[in-house]
């Protein structure tokens, strides 16, 4: 399964940008999140993104703020599931989405 | 500390301890030293407010932050907005005499009271108050001024800051801005809590990109002896980043339950 996860686009350019090596077991909290919200990981980055006609991309806010919602729903609470959505978080901020972590200061 | 070795240890710092506030009386002094900058006709360009973080409403926070300004706006314990103030050269007549009066203008430079009410007055405060372009430039640039004797102070005092960007109508309506000030930066200010080197000094470009001698036909060399001895005064520091800099912000990250 994360075999698969490895040969999309995205999670090329987030291996690359956040220096994650193949087979690492964060892909696997990514796969499990993007089942979850029933999309895969480049579906769910273009999701975010809109292209603008001189090929620079902009970020979809209401999209963006709907995403980070079910990033705080699939981590839950405790610091094992804070770990797992900044997993997903750092999928999409290697990716240009700039999402924040929820819960510095809470 | 001396003077260049606070220009060279300054830098943007973007991890703060959020537990620990600023002391009132350090803000005090950075407002002194703002006070104390360059300023044309003696005029208040700037306007600062200081707002502890935690005074502020959560939600109202969240609505400041901007591309560039996100959580490091919930890290930092205090905040100050600075605004410009385009219509501060009001009153430049009377501060000019008053200067004037004080030795800080003479004839010898051709300055009298009859020069500031009929020249000075008439022919270039009165006009740049009326121009919006060229009042509000003046009022940034002066303003600017002031912020840069603020981030020095702050190195001073142990401090770090960074000049962020905000969401100026959020801000106007929690913070009652005046309508006729104009925004400049929101400084972020706390303790840091990462190496106050925050991984080493940023680079530059070659100084003789930017600098002339003379006219803009001829660029401004450096030497070898002057940067030596700005290294050994610490103006001059190792370039960011620092071998363990990766290592630092993946441990800051993983502290504070931030993704990497």
């Amino acid at each position: 399964m994360t075999a698969m996860i490895e040969e999309s686009y995205c999670v090329g350019v987030w291996m690359k940008s956040a220096g994650i090596g193949s087979g690492d077991e964060r892909f696997e909290i990514l796969q499990q999140f993007c089942d979850e919200i029933g999309m895969g990981p480049d579906e769910l980055i273009s999701s975010c993104l809109t292209e603008l006609e001189d090929g620079s991309k902009k970020i979809r806010m209401k999209r963006r703020r709907d995403v980070a919602e079910r990033i705080k729903e699939f981590e839950g609470d405790g610091s094992v599931g804070l770990r797992r959505g900044n997993v997903v978080r750092s999928f999409l901020i290697h990716n240009g989405v700039s999402v924040q972590a929820s819960r510095l200061l809470s | 500390m001396e003077l260049l070795e606070a220009i060279g240890n300054r830098r943007s710092i973007r991890y703060f301890q959020p537990y620990r506030p600023v002391e009132r009386w350090k803000v005090e002094t950075m407002f002194q030293a703002a006070h104390r900058s360059s300023r044309a006709v003696n005029a208040s360009f700037i306007k600062a407010v200081a707002v502890e973080r935690d005074s502020m409403d959560p939600d109202v926070r969240e609505a400041l932050k901007t591309p560039t300004t996100t959580t490091d706006l919930d890290m930092a314990p205090l905040y100050i907005f600075v605004y410009a103030d385009p219509t501060a050269p009001d009153g430049g007549p009377g501060r000019l005499k008053d200067l004037y009066d004080r030795g800080a203008f003479s004839p010898a430079l051709g300055w009298s009271h009859a020069y500031v009410d009929e020249v000075i007055d008439a022919t270039i405060l009165k006009p740049l108050v009326k121009d919006p372009v060229e009042s509000r430039w003046i009022a940034s640039v002066e303003a600017a001024q002031a912020i840069a004797h603020m981030l020095l102070t702050a190195v001073d005092l142990g401090l770090g800051t960074c000049c962020k960007s905000f969401n100026i109508d959020i801000a106007k309506e929690a913070l009652k801005v005046p309508d006729h000030l104009s925004p400049v930066w929101l400084i972020l200010v706390g303790y840091p809590a990462e190496d106050p080197n925050a991984g080493g000094q940023r680079p530059r470009p070659p100084l003789s990109e930017d600098y002339y001698w003379n006219s803009f036909d001829t660029p401004f060399d450096t030497t070898d002896e002057v940067t030596q001895e700005l290294k050994e005064k610490r103006l001059l520091q190792e370039w960011a980043p620092y071998p363990w800099r990766q290592d630092e912000i993946r441990f800051l990250a993983r502290g504070f339950g931030l993704p990497e």
